[in-house]
């Protein structure tokens, strides 16, 4: 990671993090959460940024992303916000670990 | 009487085969560089893992209902984040320069001395709080689960886990994690089944809470919704600065055991977690439907137990209770002894301890020093535990993840980072404490939030220190 976008990112993430928090804006929250943990993950682009796992990465942040955003969009007092919840779980639980083993490059000579 | 006697022995004999194997300081800190997908995806699981899943979880769950459910809700992404953000960099500081503690990898990317003390202190002081937690929740459960006095059951604990982790080290270490992280997670899995079957299966369960408690449906909670996306953040990025977590890729036997390590780990805490699910739901609906009376929700998990009536059961649980303080006290006091006797005296300038004995000393000494502050204290295991799990985040995260991945991280903002992060999460907590600081607040996110902006800001403009080795 050789740019200033990622560690601008960074930055931009931790000030809006700390004005959700302030101002107590649980969407604001929600947005920054996905954002930082697709930055997070992200670094791994700048290491191997492969297609496939430029994909892998952007497909994990949106369902994240569309999962919370169900659990905001359900009505209150209902089990809809509920089944988003577990639903999050049920979906991502294989799919993360399978799209890391699917985007996994071993670089030449890493024996540690 | 027959499972301490065979706590015993099974004590003895992992530390006098730890003993044999652990001699050397690659043996003792990363279990001889020897742990494939499997063993390490388990280990790190149980390690990561309290005995806080299996009593507080669900209590969690019956006390604040789907807002119960968000320190869970990251657990599928973590595997496949943590390799992503941290695992490939540290593991090709291990290539470079065969470190063998987090500090170690924190001096490696910025230089000895400042960093790798910060980390240090940040390591030693936060596995032995940690520690303290797991004595104190042990001797909560003892007196709710075990027919014997709490302080009796979690001193049995320690100091079964503090014989054979002084003696062997992660070469003992390690095995007895990976075996007590397949426990937990049968043990999960078996009551999780157990107590929604007997609440009429999991729809039934949450019809229940339904009709009878719907503002526990409600996904935020009292706290509102900024502070329950803060515990899905700190419990998910929060897990790529968990030194007892980091410490399982210094033990890797090499990359390519990386590729699947998302994947055991995740099954593996899903299955542990069934039992915050299932417990909790399947527990409060009964709970809610008459089946018995619970003074607090904190007597959840005994309360079903007990409705169960399967003496087997409450064997089970007692066993997956016992392995998850074990395997959770066992790494924090290797890291807290690395730190001890390695790092410390390293960011001094001093020569690493010769040989493990005093590794082995600073093991006992930790225990004993975290047994103390278990008994001593008053504080709420609850709030001892998410302390804990925040402090690591604040000091480590910002150095962890953006620190080991941008080339333009300095070493000036790195010790700002390791410096701030803990201080401003400490703030918070005492603010929290006074009642200064409302709920949105998540201090240990704060903290790391604080850490990174002064890890960025002091880094611009400076000379780069490359990433993946600088020292």
């Amino acid at each position: 990671m050789k740019t200033a976008a990622p560690p601008a990112v960074a930055l931009a993430l931790a000030a809006l993090w700390g004005v959700a928090e302030a101002a107590d804006l649980p969407a604001l929250a929600a947005a920054v959460a996905v954002a930082a943990i697709g930055a997070a993950a992200a670094t791994a682009i700048h290491r191997r940024g492969t297609r496939r796992l430029r994909l892998a990465v952007a497909a994990l942040t949106a369902l994240l992303g569309a999962g919370l955003a169900a659990v905001f969009a359900a009505p209150a007092g209902s089990a809809a916000a509920l089944g988003a919840q577990l639903a999050v779980l049920v979906v991502l639980a294989p799919l993360a670990p399978l799209l890391y083993a699917a985007t996994f490059a071993k670089p030449p000579g890493d024996a540690p | 009487m027959t499972g301490w006697l065979l706590l015993v022995a099974a004590t003895a004999a992992l530390a006098a085969w730890g003993w044999r194997r652990g001699g050397s300081a690659t043996a003792y800190f990363a279990a001889s560089r020897s742990a494939g997908a499997v063993v390490a995806g388990l280990a790190g699981t149980a390690a990561g893992l309290s005995a806080f899943v299996f009593v507080g979880g669900p209590s969690y769950v019956a006390a604040a209902g789907a807002a119960g459910l968000w320190i869970i809700l990251s657990a599928p992404l973590t595997g496949a984040l943590q390799c992503w953000a941290v695992g490939e960099p540290i593991l090709e500081l291990v290539r470079r320069h065969r470190c063998l503690t987090v500090p170690e990898l924190v001096a490696a990317r910025f230089g000895g001395g400042w960093p790798q003390g910060l980390a240090a202190v940040a390591i030693a002081i936060g596995a032995t709080a940690t520690l303290a937690v797991q004595v104190k929740g042990a001797s909560v459960l003892g007196s709710v689960l075990f027919d014997a006095p709490g302080w009796a059951v979690a001193l049995a604990a320690l100091a079964a886990t503090v014989v054979y982790t002084a003696a062997g080290g992660m070469r003992a270490g390690l095995l007895a994690e990976a075996a007590q992280g397949v426990v937990m997670a049968v043990a999960a899995v078996v009551l999780a089944a157990a107590t929604l079957h007997h609440a009429g299966g999991p729809r039934a369960a949450v019809a229940v809470i339904a009709a009878r408690r719907p503002e526990l449906l409600d996904p935020w909670g009292a706290a509102g919704g900024t502070a329950a996306i803060g515990l899905f953040l700190l419990f998910g990025l929060g897990t790529c600065a968990q030194p007892h977590y980091l410490q399982k890729f210094l033990l890797l036997k090499d990359r390519e055991a990386l590729r699947w390590l998302p994947l055991v780990s995740t099954a593996a805490l899903l299955a542990v977690l069934t039992v915050w699910l299932g417990v909790g739901i399947g527990g409060t609906a009964l709970w809610l439907d008459g089946a018995f009376e619970l003074q607090s929700t904190d007597e959840l998990t005994a309360a079903v137990l007990s409705a169960l009536g399967k003496p087997w059961l409450l064997t089970l649980a007692l066993v997956a209770v016992v392995a998850a303080i074990m395997s959770t006290a066992a790494s924090l006091l290797n890291i807290a002894a690395a730190a001890i006797t390695r790092d410390l005296p390293a960011a001094v300038g001093m020569a690493p301890a010769a040989g493990v004995g005093p590794a082995r000393v600073a093991t006992v000494a930790v225990g004993a020093a975290a047994a103390t502050l278990a008994l001593a204290s008053t504080r709420p295991v609850v709030l001892l535990g998410v302390l804990g799990w925040g402090t690591f985040t604040a000091a480590l995260l910002p150095v962890m993840v953006v620190g080991l991945n941008w080339s333009g991280a300095s070493r000036r903002g790195a010790v700002a980072a390791l410096a701030i992060g803990p201080l401003v999460q400490l703030a918070l907590e005492a603010a929290r404490l006074a009642g200064a600081a409302g709920p949105p607040w998540e201090p240990g996110l704060t903290g790391a939030a604080a850490g990174t902006a002064a890890l960025v800001l002091l880094s611009t403009g400076r000379r780069p220190v490359p990433a993946g080795g600088g020292a």
